[in-house]
C-alpha cells in the first residue's frame, strides 16, 4: 500500500486511542483513573492480536489481547455489533480480578473487523478486603466478583441483570457502576472512531494497514535485536510479605534477533496473594520492553513475535489455580518488571552503540495503600494513597536517575497534591519530601525516593482503616547496573500514641522526630486511630557505575540539598568535604583506601 | 497631507510575539494600518518602536507623530515566556511550610518529568527529565506554621524562623524575590500576609509574591510554581512596562498602557506589573479574542482558530463566543494555575522538516524544524533540509517570484534536487507523488490535532468556523477543513497581525476567586454573600481606573462538581445577579447540562451530590469596540485579479493540475472564485481545491465554502 | 572505560576469545578476571555486607540475613557489579555466547 495512505492511517490508529483515553477519564472522573492513569486502552485486530497498544498501565496490552482471544473463544460466533464483554478472571487473562477488562467487538457491513479493549482499576471488587488487593486472601475464591468472559452490553443494550450482579457484590457500587460506564463510553469511542476510519479507507486496507504495521514492528524490533550482544543476564528479585520470602528468578537469552525470557527456578506459589498468572507474567517483561527497546517502534503483536517466555507451572510467575492473586500487581508481576528492567538495562549496557538506552531498575515497589472508612462528611469512602505512583528513576550510563519520576510500566503517572488527599481522607500530613540517602549509589546516583508521615485528622470515626500490600521492606529491590547500589528498600511504620499527647506528632518532621512505639506494618488489614502517626518510605531507583567514580562535586552537591548523607558521602562514595566544598587529595586518598579495603575484606574466588 | 490627518486620532496596539512584533493602527476615519518588525529580545521595546514606525510610514507620519495623535496604546507581549525560557529572572527564594520543602522539586512525581512531552518522548522515558525549578535547592526555607484543610490554625506562624529565612535568604543567597506558599493558604491567607508584612520590615525592596494573592485556589504544588513564576519575573515585567512607558513617554505618547492578560483581558501597566504571570501567552489568546470578535460581526459564535507559522501551530476554540480556559497551564516546563486561554501548542509549522524514517521507509512530518534559520532550502539561506514549506512550493503553491512581496526569490532548482535526493528517491516515488503524499499526511495530521482537542471539550467540528491564521496555514486550511467538515473557513483580512488585532477587541477584565465548598443545595444568600465583597472590590478596582458605571460590566460563574469525581466545570451564572432561588436553580440545571455535554452521557453521578468549590467574577471595563471599514460587495467576477494559470495540486482529485493564480489584493468584495486556485496574499497562500468556492466579503475576509 | 575492547558482558566487565574459552577482562585495567571459558565472577573479589551495614543506614530494615554482594576487580579494586542476595543463593551468571 502507499506509504502516505499507511501513515494517514497508523497516525489515525494513535488518535483513536487518545480520543478513547480521554472519554474514559472524562467519563470516570475518579482519582486512580485521573490522576493515576491506572488504565490502558488498545485496538486488537480480528483475531484479538495487538493492533495498536496504548499508553497506560503497559504490561496489560499483551494480556487484554488475551482477553479478547478468550471471548473469541467462548463466545465464538455468537458475538454482535455493539457487544461488551466483561473479563476480569485472572487464570483467564486479567492481571488481577480489580483491574476489569470490557472488550468490544468492531464490525463493519456486518463482519467482525477489530477489537477495543479498556481496563481500569475499579474502586471495588467484592474481595475479602476493601478496594481490590485482598492480602488477606487465601485463594481466588475470597477475591471478589470473577468472570471469565460475560456478556455486559449485547447489541448495544446494557444487560441490567448483568451489571445489577456485579454491582450488588461489591462495596461501592455506585463508583463502581461509574467506572463501568467510562468502560463503555470509552469502547464506544472507539468503536466509532474505527468505523469513521473504515468508512473512509475501507475495510481492507485499514486491516492491510494494521498487518504491514505488525510486520514493520517485527522487521523493526529483530533489527534491533540482531544489533545487541548474543548473551544471558540474570536478575533475582525476593518479594517478602507477611513473613515469607519468596523468589523470581530470571534468566533471559538473546540469541540472533530472538529475545527468551525464562523463570525456571523461580519459587513455587505463596499462599500469598503475591502471585500471577502466565499471562500477567508475560504482560510484566513487556511493560519494560516496549520503552526500553521499542519506544520507536508501534507496540503491537509484532514487537511481541519475537519474545518467548518460560513460566514454570506452579510457580510464583505462573501459578495454578485457586492461588490468590489479588496483589499480583504489586507483587510478582512487580519483580517480573523489575527483572526484565534489569536484564534489558544489562543488555543494553553490554552494547556500545546502544549503552545509553539502559537504565538501572526504577520504582520496583508499590506500597499499594487503601484508605476506607467515613470521609468527613460521613461518606464511605476507599481510595489508593497516590504516593505509590510517584516513583523514583533508575541512573542511566550518561545521568542520574529522576528524583521522585515515576516507573516504568506506567509512563504518566502523578500523585495527588497533599491538599488533595486531605480533603479526601480525615488525614493531615506532617511531611512529604525527598528521603535522603534512597536513590542507590553509582557513579550516576539512582533518583531518589520519598518519605512522608501523617496522623488522623478531624475524623468522624477516631481514625481511619487501611489495608496494606506492601513488599520490598527487608530486599532492596531497584536493582543497580554496572555495579551501581540498589536503591534502598521500602519502609512502612505505624508510629504509637506518644505519652506527651494526641498532639505530639504535629511538629514531627522526620521519623526521629516522632515518640510512641514504632511498629512495622506492611501487610493486611490496619487501623490508624487518632493520636497515631503512619509513616512510608519508598525506594529509590538503582545506581549506574561504580559509586567511587562519581564526580565528587555532585556527591557534594548531594550533601547539601540533602540527598545523601555524611557517612554514605565519606564511605560509599570516599568523598570528603565540608561547607566549603569538597576536600580533592582528602577525597583521592578516601577512595584509594577504599578500593584497598574492597580487596582486603573481600574474598578472592 | 498633515492637515488631512490633523483631526483624526488613533487607537494603537502593538503584540510583541517570539519572532516578530506586530502593529494594527485603528483610525478614527475608520482607516487601518499595519506594521510588523522583528522582535527584539531581551530588550522588546525596541522592536515595539521598530514596529509602530513601520504602520507609521505609509500613513505619512512620523513615530512621534502618530504617538502623539495616539488616545490609547494597548500591549501584548512575550517578556514574561522569554524571561522563563532564558531563564533571566531574579535570583528567587521560596517560604514554605515546614516539611514541604521539597514540593516545588518532585512536582507531583514523575508528573513535571513528562507534562509537556510530546507522545514520542513520553514512549521513551530513558531520555526524559524533569526542568531544573526556577528556585536552587538552598534558596526554598521551611516555615513551621500548619493550617489544615477547613482553614483552622493547627500550628501557629513561626515569626522568628520567618525573619530568621528572610535575612539568611537575602543576606547569604543574594535573593531578590521571595515567593511564599503555604499549605491551605488560600483558606487562610493572614500567615502568608503577615509574612509580606515581615518581609516588608526586614529586606525591604525585595520582590514579594504571595501565593494566596496570586492562585488562591487549592494544590500546593501548582500554587507554589504559580508564585515562584510570578516572583522570579516579576522584576523583569515590572522594569520592562516601566521602560515602555518612559519610551512610548519621551516620542509623545502621554496616555496610559493597556496590557493584555493570558485571559484575554486588559490591565493598565500598573497593575498588570504587579501580575507576571498573567503576560504569559497574551498573545495567542489575544489571537482567539480576536477571532472572537470576528467571529461576532460575522454572526459565527463558534470558531476554531487556527494559526500555523514556520515553527508552531496554535489552536483555539471558541464556542457559542465562550473562550475555554486552560485546565493545566504551563510556561517552558512549568506549571502554573492562572485563568488563560486555553491555545493549544504543537511544534509543527512551514519549517517542519521532511525526512524518510530510515527503519520504516516511512516519510515523517517534523518534529524536527529548520526554524527561521537555516529555514526551508527554498529560502536560499542555507537550509539543506527539505520543509513542508519546500512542499508548497512543489506543489505550486508558492510563486517563486511573488514570496514576501518579490523580496526573497524562491530556489526552486535547488529544493527539488535536494528534495529527490533526501524524500523522493527513498519512497522510491516521483517528486510530484512524494510532495502530494506529504501535504496529504500534514493535512491529515491537523485534522486529527484538531478533532481530538474539540473532542477533549465534547464538541463536534461540523459545528464550527474554521479561521485561518499565519504563513503556512492558508495552504492547508481548505483541505483540513474540508475534512473536518466545517460549516465554513474564513481567511480574515487581519490575519497577518492577528494577535493585535485581537488586543483591540479585548475589555478591561480582573478576574477574582473565592475558594470555598459549599454544598449542591446551598441557599442563595450564601452565594450573594460570597459574591458581595467581590463585587465591591470590583466596582473600587475599575472606578480608579476610571471606567464609568455604565461601562461595568460584572459576570458570577461558579466552578461546580459531583461530589467524588474530581472534573470541575466553570459555570457561568446565567440568571441575574444577586441570585434568588430560581437562579440558583439555572445554575445548577446549566451545571448539569454542561458537565454532560463535555465529559459525555452518563458521566454525571448524580447520586453522590454536587458541590461549589470556586467562586469567579470576572469584571469587565468595557472599551469601545473599533470599527472595521466595509466595502459595498460588487460583481461576483474576479477576473481582475487573475494573474494568470499554474500547475497546482488539488486535493480534490489527488493530481497536479492547472489552477488560476489570483492576487489578494486585487480581489473586490463580492468577487468569487472556485478551486482547484491559490491566491496569494502578501502574507500566505490561500489554497482551493475542487468543489470549494472562495468569496470576498465586505470586509475583505475570504470566506471559503464547500460543495455540498 | 571502553575503547579496546568490543565484546562486553556489562560496561565493566569485557570478553574476548572464542565460544566455551571466553576470556574476561576487567574494562578498566584490563585484568583477566579468572580461568578462560569459566565465569568472571569466579575471578572476581567479593565481599558481602550485610544491609545493616551499609553506611548511611538507609538499607538497614531490621531484619538480618540479606547481603549486598560487591564482585570486585582484584587489581583496580574497581566494583565490577552488585548483588542483593540471601546467604547462600548463587551468584547470578551474566555471560555472553561467542561465535
Amino acid at each position: 500500500m502507499d506509504p502516505m495512505t499507511f501513515s494517514i492511517i497508523r497516525h489515525r490508529l494513535f488518535r483513536i486511542i487518545d480520543e478513547a483515553v480521554i472519554t474514559l477519564k472524562h467519563v470516570s472522573g475518579t482519582a486512580i483513573t485521573n490522576e493515576g492513569h491506572d488504565l490502558m486502552v488498545s485496538l486488537y485486530r480480528a483475531d484479538g492480536t495487538l493492533l495498536m497498544g496504548g499508553v497506560g498501565f503497559l504490561h496489560h496490552l499483551t494480556s487484554a489481547a488475551e482477553a479478547c482471544k478468550a471471548v473469541i473463544r467462548r463466545f465464538k460466533t455468537d458475538i454482535h455489533e455493539g457487544d461488551v464483554f466483561l473479563l476480569n478472571d485472572p487464570y483467564t487473562a486479567a492481571l488481577h480480578t480489580s483491574d476489569v477488562y470490557l472488550v468490544s467487538p468492531i464490525h463493519h457491513a456486518g463482519k467482525l473487523v477489530a477489537w477495543s479493549a479498556c481496563f481500569v482499576h475499579v474502586s471495588d471488587i467484592g474481595a475479602m478486603n476493601p478496594g481490590g488487593f485482598s492480602p488477606d486472601s487465601r485463594d481466588i475464591y475470597t477475591e471478589g466478583f470473577s468472570s471469565p468472559g460475560i456478556r455486559l452490553v449485547s447489541r448495544g443494550e446494557i444487560q441490567q441483570d448483568v451489571l445489577d450482579t456485579i454491582l450488588n457484590m461489591v462495596r461501592s457500587p455506585e463508583m463502581v457502576s461509574l467506572d463501568l460506564r467510562s468502560m463503555i463510553a470509552c469502547n464506544n469511542v472507539a468503536r466509532e472512531r474505527m468505523g469513521a476510519l473504515i468508512a473512509k479507507y475501507g475495510a481492507d486496507l485499514v486491516d492491510e494497514a494494521g498487518a504491514t504495521l505488525i510486520e514493520q514492528s517485527e522487521r523493526q524490533f529483530r533489527a534491533r535485536l540482531a544489533e545487541l550482544p548474543d548473551g544471558s543476564w540474570q536478575s533475582r528479585q525476593y518479594i517478602d510479605v507477611n513473613g515469607e520470602t519468596a523468589c523470581v528468578r530470571l534468566t533471559m537469552t538473546k540469541t540472533g534477533d530472538e529475545l527468551l525470557f525464562d523463570f525456571s527456578g523461580s519459587d513455587p506459589q505463596s499462599r500469598n496473594a503475591i502471585n500471577c498468572t502466565k499471562w500477567a507474567s508475560l504482560g510484566g517483561l513487556f511493560a519494560p520492553l516496549f520503552p526500553l527497546l521499542c519506544h520507536d517502534i508501534t507496540w503491537n503483536e509484532g514487537a511481541i513475535r519475537p519474545v518467548k517466555m518460560i513460566a514454570p507451572e506452579g510457580t510464583i510467575v505462573n501459578c495454578i489455580r485457586p492461588a490468590p492473586v489479588s496483589v499480583a500487581t504489586v507483587g510478582a508481576i512487580q519483580s517480573v518488571n523489575n527483572a526484565a528492567c534489569a536484564t534489558i538495562g544489562k543488555m543494553l549496557s553490554a552494547s556500545e552503540k546502544y549503552r545509553d538506552e539502559a537504565s538501572a531498575v526504577w520504582h520496583a515497589n508499590h506500597f499499594a495503600i487503601f484508605m476506607f472508612g467515613r470521609n468527613r462528611k460521613g461518606q464511605y469512602a476507599i481510595d489508593i494513597l497516590t504516593e505509590t505512583f510517584a516513583g523514583a528513576g533508575g541512573a542511566r550510563s550518561f545521568g542520574d536517575g529522576v528524583d521522585i519520576g515515576g516507573e516504568m510500566p506506567n509512563p504518566i503517572s502523578r500523585m495527588a497534591n497533599v491538599e488533595t488527599a486531605e480533603s479526601a481522607f480525615p488525614i493531615l500530613y506532617l511531611f512529604r519530601r525527598r528521603a535522603k540517602d534512597s536513590g542507590g549509589p553509582g557513579e550516576y546516583r539512582g533518583g531518589t525516593g520519598g518519605e512522608m508521615a501523617f496522623v488522623p485528622h478531624r475524623s468522624l470515626d477516631g481514625g481511619m482503616g487501611f489495608v496494606i500490600s506492601g513488599k520490598g521492606a527487608r530486599h532492596p529491590m531497584s536493582d543497580g547496573l554496572a555495579g551501581g547500589y540498589p536503591g534502598v528498600p521500602n519502609r512502612y511504620i505505624r508510629v504509637g500514641k506518644a505519652d506527651t499527647g494526641a498532639a505530639a506528632h504535629l511538629t514531627a518532621r522526620s521519623l526521629d522526630d516522632t515518640a510512641g512505639e514504632r511498629q512495622p506494618i506492611s501487610w493486611g488489614m490496619s487501623a490508624l486511630n487518632d493520636g497515631e502517626a503512619l509513616y512510608l518510605r519508598w525506594n529509590g531507583g538503582g545506581g549506574y557505575g561504580d559509586p567511587l567514580r562519581r564526580d565528587p562535586a555532585r556527591v557534594q552537591q548531594d550533601v547539601e540539598t540533602g540527598q545523601v548523607s555524611d557517612e554514605a558521602a565519606r564511605d560509599i562514595y570516599g568523598v570528603i568535604g565540608d561547607a566549603s566544598g569538597v576536600n580533592l587529595a582528602a577525597t583521592e586518598a578516601r577512595r584509594k583506601e577504599l578500593r584497598k579495603t574492597r580487596l582486603s575484606n573481600g574474598v578472592r574466588k | 497631507m498633515l492637515d488631512d490627518t490633523k483631526t483624526v486620532r488613533y487607537l494603537v496596539a502593538t503584540d510583541v510575539g517570539g519572532t516578530c512584533t506586530d502593529t494594527i493602527v485603528f483610525g478614527s476615519d475608520g482607516v487601518i494600518h499595519i506594521g510588523k518588525a522583528l522582535s527584539t529580545p531581551p530588550d522588546f521595546a525596541n522592536g515595539v518602536m521598530n514596529s509602530i514606525a513601520t504602520a507609521a510610514e505609509p500613513m505619512g507620519l512620523t513615530l512621534e507623530q502618530l504617538l502623539a495623535r495616539t488616545n490609547l496604546f494597548i500591549h501584548g507581549s512575550t517578556v514574561v515566556d522569554n524571561a522563563v525560557l532564558t531563564r533571566d529572572g531574579s535570583k528567587t527564594g521560596l517560604l514554605i511550610t515546614e516539611g514541604f520543602e521539597d514540593t516545588l522539586h518532585i512536582t507531583r512525581g514523575a508528573y513535571g518529568r513528562w507534562a509537556g512531552l510530546t507522545e514520542e518522548k513520553i514512549k521513551h522515558p530513558v531520555k526524559t527529565e524533569r526542568a531544573e525549578p526556577l528556585v536552587s535547592h538552598d534558596a526554598v526555607v521551611g516555615i513551621r506554621e500548619r493550617v489544615d484543610s477547613s482553614g483552622e490554625v493547627v500550628l501557629p506562624l513561626d515569626e522568628a524562623a520567618v525573619e530568621a529565612g528572610i535575612r539568611s535568604l537575602v543576606e547569604e543567597k543574594g535573593v531578590e524575590a521571595i515567593a511564599v506558599a503555604l499549605l491551605w493558604s488560600f483558606l487562610h491567607p493572614e500567615h502568608e500576609a503577615r509574612i509580606r508584612k515581615i518581609a516588608e520590615r526586614v529586606a525591604p525592596g525585595t520582590y514579594v509574591t504571595l501565593s494566596s494573592d496570586i492562585a488562591p485556589v487549592p494544590g500546593e504544588y501548582e500554587r507554589s510554581s504559580t508564585a515562584v513564576i510570578n516572583a522570579y519575573s516579576g522584576k523583569i515585567a515590572h522594569a520592562y512596562l516601566t521602560d515602555l512607558q518612559n519610551l512610548l513617554g519621551s516620542k509623545g505618547y502621554d496616555g496610559q498602557i493597556m496590557v493584555m492578560q493570558g485571559y484575554g483581558g486588559l490591565l493598565p501597566a500598573s497593575e498588570a506589573a504587579d501580575r507576571a504571570v498573567g503576560l504569559i501567552e497574551c498573545g495567542p489568546a489575544a489571537g482567539v479574542i480576536g477571532a472572537r470578535f470576528l467571529g461576532d460581526l460575522m454572526g459565527d459564535g463558534d470558531v476554531i482558530a487556527a494559526d500555523m507559522g514556520g515553527t508552531t501551530f496554535k489552536v483555539g476554540v471558541i464556542q457559542n463566543g465562550q473562550l475555554e480556559y486552560a485546565r493545566e497551564p504551563m510556561v517552558d516546563r512549568f506549571h502554573y494555575v492562572a485563568p488563560k486561554i486555553e491555545v493549544v501548542s504543537i511544534g509543527a509549522g512551514g519549517g517542519s522538516i521532511i525526512s524518510v524514517d530510515p527503519a520504516t521507509r516511512l516519510p515523517m512530518v517534523g518534529p524536527q524544524s529548520a526554524g527561521s534559520r537555516p529555514g526551508p532550502i527554498c529560502y536560499g539561506l542555507g537550509g539543506e533540509e527539505p520543509t513542508l514549506t519546500d512542499v508548497m512550493l512543489l506543489i505550486g503553491y508558492m510563486d517563486p517570484g511573488q514570496f514576501l512581496r518579490g523580496s526573497i526569490t524562491l530556489d526552486r532548482e535547488k529544493t527539488e534536487r535536494l528534495f529527490r535526493q533526501k524524500v523522493a528517491d527513498p519512497l522510491g516515488m516521483s517528486i510530484d507523488e512524494a510532495a502530494i503524499g506529504i501535504y496529504r499526511i500534514a493535512s491529515a495530521q491537523i485534522t486529527d490535532l484538531i478533532r481530538e482537542i474539540t473532542v477533549e471539550r465534547g464538541l463536534d467540528p461540523r459545528d464550527f468556523v474554521l479561521h485561518s491564521f499565519g504563513g503556512t496555514c492558508g495552504m492547508l486550511a481548505a483541505a483540513f477543513g474540508e475534512e473536518l467538515s466545517v460549516r465554513k473557513l474564513v481567511i480574515p483580512y487581519t490575519a497577518s497581525v492577528n494577535c493585535a488585532f485581537g488586543l483591540v477587541s479585548a475589555d478591561i477584565a480582573h478576574e477574582y476567586t473565592v475558594t470555598q465548598t459549599l454544598p449542591g443545595n446551598a441557599t442563595a444568600a450564601e452565594i450573594n454573600a460570597i459574591f458581595a465583597p467581590m463585587d465591591e472590590r470590583a466596582h473600587a478596582q475599575l472606578a480608579s481606573e476610571g471606567v464609568e458605571k455604565d461601562r461595568v460590566q460584572l459576570d458570577w460563574s461558579v466552578d461546580l462538581r459531583y461530589s467524588r469525581q474530581v472534573h470541575q466545570v466553570t459555570t457561568p451564572v446565567s440568571a441575574p445577579t444577586p441570585l434568588d432561588e430560581v437562579g440558583l436553580a439555572q445554575l445548577i440545571d446549566d451545571f448539569e447540562a454542561l458537565y454532560e455535554r463535555k465529559f459525555g452521557k452518563g458521566s454525571a453521578f448524580r447520586e453522590a451530590g454536587i458541590e461549589m468549590t470556586q467562586f469567579r467574577l470576572t469584571a469587565r471595563g468595557l472599551m469601545p469596540r473599533p470599527t472595521l471599514p466595509e466595502e459595498e460587495e460588487g460583481p461576483a467576477d474576479p477576473s481582475a485579479a487573475l494573474m494568470g494559470e499554474r500547475r497546482i495540486f488539488d486535493a480534490t482529485s489527488g493530481t497536479m493540475t492547472i489552477g488560476q493564480i489570483y492576487q489578494f489584493t486585487e480581489l473586490k468584495p463580492g468577487n468569487e472564485l472556485f478551486g482547484p486556485a491559490v491566491i496569494h496574499t502578501p502574507i500566505t497562500t490561500i489554497a482551493l481545491h475542487k468543489g470549494h468556492k472562495a468569496r470576498m466579503d465586505r470586509w475583505r475576509n475570504i470566506v471559503v465554502t464547500y460543495e455540498a | 572505560m571502553s575503547g579496546k575492547y568490543t565484546n562486553f558482558i556489562l560496561p565493566t566487565v569485557a570478553v574476548e576469545g572464542s565460544r566455551g574459552a571466553g576470556q574476561a577482562y576487567c574494562a578498566t585495567c584490563a585484568t583477566a578476571l579468572g580461568e578462560p571459558g569459566a565465569h568472571w565472577k569466579t575471578g572476581s573479589v567479593l565481599t558481602e555486607v550485610a544491609l545493616a551495614d551499609i553506611p548511611g543506614g538507609g538499607y538497614d530494615t531490621g531484619f538480618p540475613g540479606v547481603f549486598l554482594r560487591h564482585f570486585c576487580c582484584p587489581n583496580c579494586g574497581e566494583l565490577l557489579d552488585t548483588e542483593t542476595s540471601e546467604a547462600g543463593e548463587p551468584a547470578l551468571a551474566d555471560a555472553l555466547v561467542l561465535s
